[in-house]
């Protein structure tokens, strides 16, 4: 009898995993109810994302320690009456007016559901497009993707069944918002299913005890994260490996190069349209391009360099590797503030032109 | 779904409970059938319909060869035929052929542009056409009575261990175990099981970790010196065994788990002394199936000498083209059959006149032969493979980098690569009959696969044909 209600039970419990973590929002769900500090809650990444994706804690030099503050600038009054919008990413979400020059206006749009905002003519509106190079021919080859730049009055950006769920993602829906609908077959269940069955505090050490083990007898790290050949750096997985849209090193052909600069003058002429008197495109650079760039594909230089290419650039790339000292966090996929610094100062430079 | 992937895991929990919860035959085939469309519609649920329209005419078409006589029979196996091929001619080769008519076309400077087919294959065709074909021309051989259960049929096309990479069955086999209600066996359970772990740890374990070096070698061959190109070949050789040979151990584990007895695809290969020898004990469901639907219905080595080699050229050179529409493929089955052709010789009955030391040399020699011609296999098109060949036989320096960090995962690449050849080859069978062993056993697998493995949900190598 016993083993007959243990039998339905796992039934039961097997089929509402199953269905539970092929729905993104279900999962969202389950991760703000969840309360963090208990047993049974999520383990954060604490001191640097790819640090806590490889539970490599243990590992000092990856820790993100205490980082330089970013130089603040004097608000001033402007006769140009610049307004700045910067669509970023986590990259440049702390970003405030203070670390620029000369601007009346700051506006940060988060490419992930920002908006909407109104444009103002009556300003001298300057459009930075900021984005990560690992995301960059993901969104800029895919002609859906493109919504992600259009609509001065921006949708809030929704969850649905092709948007995976990564373990430790920051979600803003609230607990009161519907669960349903789910897809079915969701190609993403298996990150569901990690995040319902293993992220808790609880079983941290059995993931601290096999990136141990790895660490030590393998040099590797465990799941997305590499460490670099010099032993320096963490990199997220799909940036150094040979193949994908994220990789640093993945071959890239004409066509899709011609394709990705379509695609930025599309969006180029949409914001100039609307209102903006300068579009540029900003692309920070993958730590593996940067850090180890032997066999890089050159993915930025081609973009920037094409001289079909509309927007205006803030080479970011250029500049990172003729200075590559400290611009990166070594366990996170993020730059330091040094790297950010340089970021602002090139803006600057480009505000004051 | 792979299979290992933490869905397949939990999907194989709630329908084996769910089987042995159901306690007639006609309910768990229903089960079973809705799982393995389940399953098969988790890689691209459109495709379902491919699969759907296949066995809808297979199932028809083996009534109709049943019932009819003369040409009429012959008529309804062409059409069984005809479906199964033409999906494989229209998913899988159609691009190729496009592409060198294209190709030969220009070396005469002329240009013709013929619309690509923009589609994934579906998974598993090649498997699943070929396994429902030796349905219709079992019934027309009057060796399988036709199906009356269309559910059972579908299912037997569908059965979702074997569905996407075998092994291929035959008709006789699986059909009556379909059918046949079978109480819960805890000795098939655990045999079942324990399979399943091999499986897994061939997989995660070993393949998975050899991926890396074979990458980074393939990758960058003209950096990379001949003695770690000679080492990422040899690694290709174990990755795709471990890759598919662990696929089959979790299929043929998962379906003896519920009491289905699934024909077994690999006997130690890489232990052959012969090309010949090789194809007797690697994918045998295939070559056997080449054997008794091609190869002996094309006279075999009935009609004459010239013919007989010819035949086995033939043989092979479809097989090759079988796992896939590129020029490596079809090289690399026509240099298997011209190696078969070459060195033809009969172990079996000279077997008492070769040492050991003897032996030992020709697996070896054999060994590295199959490696050489897994490289056309391996790589993207004959050229990166004739240059992998080359930097090898040059002998030359370069870059020793084989993709591990560390030289202790490369001590421990061999050690496990040891080990699971000498438990293959002294332990072949997965029973473990006492339970504490068995509870011992799982343990101890599912701690190495989770401490070891490398999860990065590699698809299965055999997957894509």
């Amino acid at each position: 009898m016993l083993k007959k209600i243990f039998r339905d039970f796992f039934i039961l419990f097997g089929l509402i995993l199953l269905y539970t973590s092929t729905s993104p929002r279900t999962v969202i769900f389950f991760k703000v109810c969840r309360d963090n500090a208990k047993w049974w809650g999520e383990f954060q990444l604490t001191n640097g994302d790819l640090v806590s994706l490889a539970h490599l804690n243990f590992v000092k030099k990856f820790v993100n320690g205490p980082d330089n503050q970013l130089n603040s600038k004097s608000a001033a009054i402007n006769p140009k009456k610049l307004a700045l919008y910067l669509f970023g990413d986590s990259y440049t979400w702390n970003l405030n007016n203070s670390a620029f020059e000369g601007l009346s206006t700051f506006h940060f749009v988060d490419r992930y559901g920002g908006g909407p905002f109104h444009l103002d003519t009556s300003f001298n509106n300057i459009l930075i497009i900021e984005i990560t190079e690992r995301n960059a021919r993901e969104y800029f080859d895919n002609e859906k993707m493109l919504d992600d730049f259009f609509d001065s009055g921006r949708k809030q950006k929704t969850i649905n069944g092709e948007n995976p769920i990564a373990p430790g993602q920051i979600a803003n829906i609230s607990k009161s918002q519907n669960i349903f609908p789910f897809s079915f077959f969701n190609k993403h269940i298996n990150k569901g299913l990690e995040f319902n069955i293993f992220t808790y505090n609880f079983m941290l050490p059995l993931f601290q005890t096999k990136a141990v083990l790895n660490y030590y007898l393998f040099a590797r790290a465990s799941g997305d994260v590499i460490i670099s050949k010099d032993r320096d750096f963490l990199f997220y997985k799909e940036t150094a490996v040979n193949e994908g849209q994220r990789s640093s090193y993945s071959g890239i052909s004409a066509k899709e190069i011609s394709n990705v600069i379509n695609n930025l003058n599309v969006i180029y002429e949409h914001y100039k349209g609307i209102g903006f008197k300068k579009v540029y495109l900003s692309i920070i650079p993958n730590t593996a391009t940067i850090m180890q760039p032997e066999g890089y594909n050159n993915l930025i230089p081609l973009i920037q360099n094409d001289k079909h290419l509309k927007m205006e650039i803030v080479d970011v790339y250029s500049v990172f590797k003729k200075c590559t000292e400290g611009i990166y966090l070594r366990g996170d996929t993020h730059w330091s503030n040094k790297g950010k610094q340089i970021y602002v100062d090139l803006i600057n430079n480009k505000l004051a032109q | 779904m792979t299979f290992n992937s933490l869905q397949f895991l939990v999907f194989f929990m709630v329908v084996t409970l769910w089987f042995f919860r159901l306690k007639n035959q006609k309910g768990r085939i229903w089960l079973l059938l809705i799982a393995s469309c389940y399953f098969y519609m988790s890689f691209i649920p459109e495709y379902i319909l491919i699969l759907g329209g296949t066995i809808i005419v297979d199932y028809i078409a083996g009534f109709l060869i049943e019932r009819n006589e003369g040409k009429k029979r012959m008529f309804w196996l062409v059409i069984s035929l005809v479906a199964n091929i033409g999906a494989l001619a229209v998913f899988k080769y159609y691009n190729f052929f496009i592409h060198n008519i294209e190709r030969s076309f220009s070396l005469f400077h002329l240009t013709i542009s013929i619309p690509f087919l923009k589609m994934a294959l579906p998974i598993g065709l090649s498997f699943h056409t070929f396994q429902a074909m030796s349905y219709t021309i079992e019934v027309y051989r009057r060796k399988q009575a036709a199906e009356k259960n269309f559910v059972v049929y579908a299912l037997y096309v569908m059965f979702y261990p074997q569905l996407v990479a075998g092994p291929i069955e035959r008709p006789q086999n699986v059909l009556p175990q379909l059918k046949e209600f079978r109480p819960y066996n805890w000795d098939n359970v655990k045999e079942g099981l324990a399979r399943m772990l091999w499986g897994f740890f061939k997989k995660v374990v070993i393949a998975d970790r050899l991926a890396m070096v074979v990458d980074r070698t393939f990758a960058h061959t003209s950096e990379t010196s001949s003695i770690a190109l000679f080492t990422g070949a040899v690694f290709y050789s174990f990755q795709i065994y471990c890759d598919f040979s662990g696929y089959s151990d979790i299929a043929i584990g998962a379906a003896k788990v519920m009491n289905i007895r699934l024909m077994e695809n690999f006997n130690q290969p890489y232990l052959s002394k012969s090309i010949r020898e090789f194809w007797s004990r690697w994918h045998i469901s295939l070559s056997s199936w080449f054997r008794d639907y091609l190869y002996i219905p094309l006279g075999g080595n009935r009609n004459g000498t010239l013919r007989h080699k010819i035949n086995i050229l033939i043989v092979f050179l479809l097989s090759g083209l079988w796992h896939g529409a590129n020029g490596t493929f079809v090289i690399w089955g026509l240099l298997h059959g011209l190696f078969v052709l070459l060195l033809t010789m009969n172990y079996e009955k000279t077997k008492e006149k070769i040492g050991s030391f003897l032996s030992a040399i020709l697996i070896v020699f054999n060994f590295v032969l199959v490696t050489f011609l897994w490289i056309f296999f391996r790589s993207e098109n004959l050229n990166a493979a004739w240059r992998y060949i080359k930097a090898i036989l040059s002998f030359r320096g370069g870059s020793n980098y084989l993709g591990f960090s560390s030289r202790n995962e490369f001590i421990f690449s061999i050690l496990v690569i040891g080990i699971m050849m000498f438990r293959e080859k002294l332990l072949p069978g997965h029973v473990v009959r006492s339970n504490a062993r068995f509870y011992f056993y799982t343990i101890m697998m599912v701690v190495i696969c989770y401490y070891f493995g490398v999860f990065a949900e590699n698809q299965f190598i055999y997957f894509q044909f």
